[in-house]
């Protein structure tokens, strides 16, 4: 799983939570390395799930979300962060592919659950989503 | 002039500028040092937050954890926490737990300081831990003479709701654009508490002004309570009402905001129009698209352009209605939808949001 947000404390929170979950994870603390990273990981049988925070410096979470959906569609499974919940910018992540979009304040044990299933549904497809 | 005022003159310059380098210098220095502090007191309570968001641990040791800072750090590290973790379920656990903690009674006694940064200091701990023996001094804050205070102080409100909603909504329609932007907001953080107080204002003989503000707060709520009432103002005599009436329908997503919306697209008004094709456009009325492909041959450059984005928007057999314009007879339409028909998915939801 990859954690991307630029908030250290934010990192160590999802870090704590998904150690308790024992889900394998890596963080990135900028847009630009993270896209770098997710371009040129290579594409597996299995899509992986990115949790990603909207505000990242360098390259934001909606040019990344965009990026990847010409670049590298249907390879991974996209969980939106961000502090603004109007409607446009939740339907902007979703029509841009992410698989849900959670406003903060968010429940760490509710995005805790969703990751879970997430990491079985991502099991369970061959990297046709 | 002489050599000498001239000297004297630069030495009074002088001085005045080392001072000023000086005062930013220690400023830089006192802020500095603030931030270590709460960077500590961060890392000190998070360990505790941790156990208690993730595995529901004794949320009692995180107030035991702020006893031991000074009390502007435990408020900035709570303040800081509170941003993305705090739900309302986890703040109405904590809030009544910290109300009375000397620490917090500190705090908030600067909610009557005579400088503004302190009482917004107070403002802002009142939002996290806010109690119902709070509301008179809510109240004030509301009243502020700094409007920075002023907001802070909404999110306080909202979250208590009862008498200090109705002082909101009451000064709602007073305030400026951001301002107002940032009561909603705050508002529909709680929106049970804000549609309840909404709903007996709505009336088609409320002062205009304040109706207007009161039917955006409803669409801001996304209340089907309030926007129903919303609805019925539909046949308001004044446009400007009839407006307001539009934009805030496109959050009622019901079968029966169809033909209302249906109306208001063949308004006298230009905005009306142009409002209504946007809420068709964001509710997806597949019913509406041959109203909308005729609304972009409209007079109003503004209605031809919400009525072409509302087609994108709704795609599908629409997008198609729009396509057809593209190839029409009526040169502006045929503009307008070549113009709209090249934007990609997200630029459409993007622009039909503005």
């Amino acid at each position: 799983m990859v954690v991307a947000t630029a908030d250290p404390s934010l990192t160590r929170m999802l870090a704590f939570a998904l150690d308790q979950a024992r889900l394998p994870h890596v963080a990135f603390r900028s847009g630009t390395a993270l896209l770098r990273e997710l371009l040129a990981m290579p594409v597996g049988p299995h899509p992986t799930v990115v949790v990603l925070d909207v505000d990242l410096p360098g390259v934001d979470g909606h040019a990344i979300l965009e990026r990847l959906g010409v670049e590298r569609p249907n390879t991974f499974l996209i969980v939106v962060l961000s502090s603004h919940a109007d409607e446009s910018v939740q339907v902007r992540s979703l029509l841009a592919g992410a698989l849900d979009h959670l406003a903060k304040p968010f429940n760490v044990r509710v995005l805790m659950a969703k990751l879970l299933r997430w990491t079985a549904i991502s099991m369970r497809c061959e990297a046709s989503l | 002039m002489t050599l000498d005022t001239l000297v004297v003159a630069l030495i009074v310059e002088g001085t005045l500028i080392l001072v000023c380098l000086l005062v930013l210098v220690l400023l830089r220095l006192y802020l500095a040092a603030r931030a270590r502090a709460v960077e500590a007191g961060v890392r000190l309570l998070e360990p505790a937050l941790h156990g208690w968001l993730v595995q529901n641990a004794d949320v009692h040791q995180i107030v035991e954890l702020l006893r031991r800072l000074a009390p502007g750090v435990a408020f900035r590290s709570v303040a800081r926490l509170a941003t993305p973790y705090l739900t309302l379920e986890r703040q109405q656990t904590l809030a009544p737990l910290l109300r009375h903690e000397t620490w917090v009674r500190e705090m908030l006694r600067h909610g009557q300081s005579r400088l503004w940064w302190r009482r917004f200091d107070a403002a802002r701990l009142l939002s996290i831990v806010g109690g119902e023996g709070d509301q008179a001094l809510i109240a004030a804050l509301l009243h502020d003479r700094s409007a920075a205070v002023r907001l802070v102080a909404i999110d306080a409100a909202a979250r208590l709701g009862g008498a200090l909603v109705d002082i909101e909504l009451d000064g709602l329609p007073l305030r400026q654009d951001a301002v107002q932007a940032y009561q909603l907001a705050a508002l529909a953080r709680y929106p049970g508490v804000g549609a309840a107080a909404l709903l007996p204002r709505l009336l088609p003989d409320a002062p205009p002004d304040s109706l207007n503000a009161w039917i955006d707060a409803s669409g801001a709520l996304a209340s089907p309570e309030a926007l129903t009432r919303v609805r019925a103002l539909s046949s308001h005599p004044r446009a400007e009402v009839r407006l307001h009436v539009a934009r805030a329908l496109r959050r009622l997503a019901e079968p029966d905001t169809v033909p209302v919306l249906l109306a208001l697209l063949a308004d006298a008004d230009w905005r009306v129009r142009a409002q209504a094709a946007r809420a068709l456009g964001a509710l997806r009325v597949i019913q509406a698209t041959s109203a909308l492909a005729e609304a972009v041959r409209d007079r109003s450059w503004w209605v031809r352009y919400r009525a072409a984005l509302a087609l994108a928007q709704i795609g599908g057999d629409a997008r198609e209605a729009l396509l057809v314009v593209t190839r029409g007879e009526d040169a502006l339409a045929r503009d307008m939808s070549i113009l709209v028909a090249g934007l990609s998915s997200a630029a459409v939801v993007e622009m039909s949001e503005v």
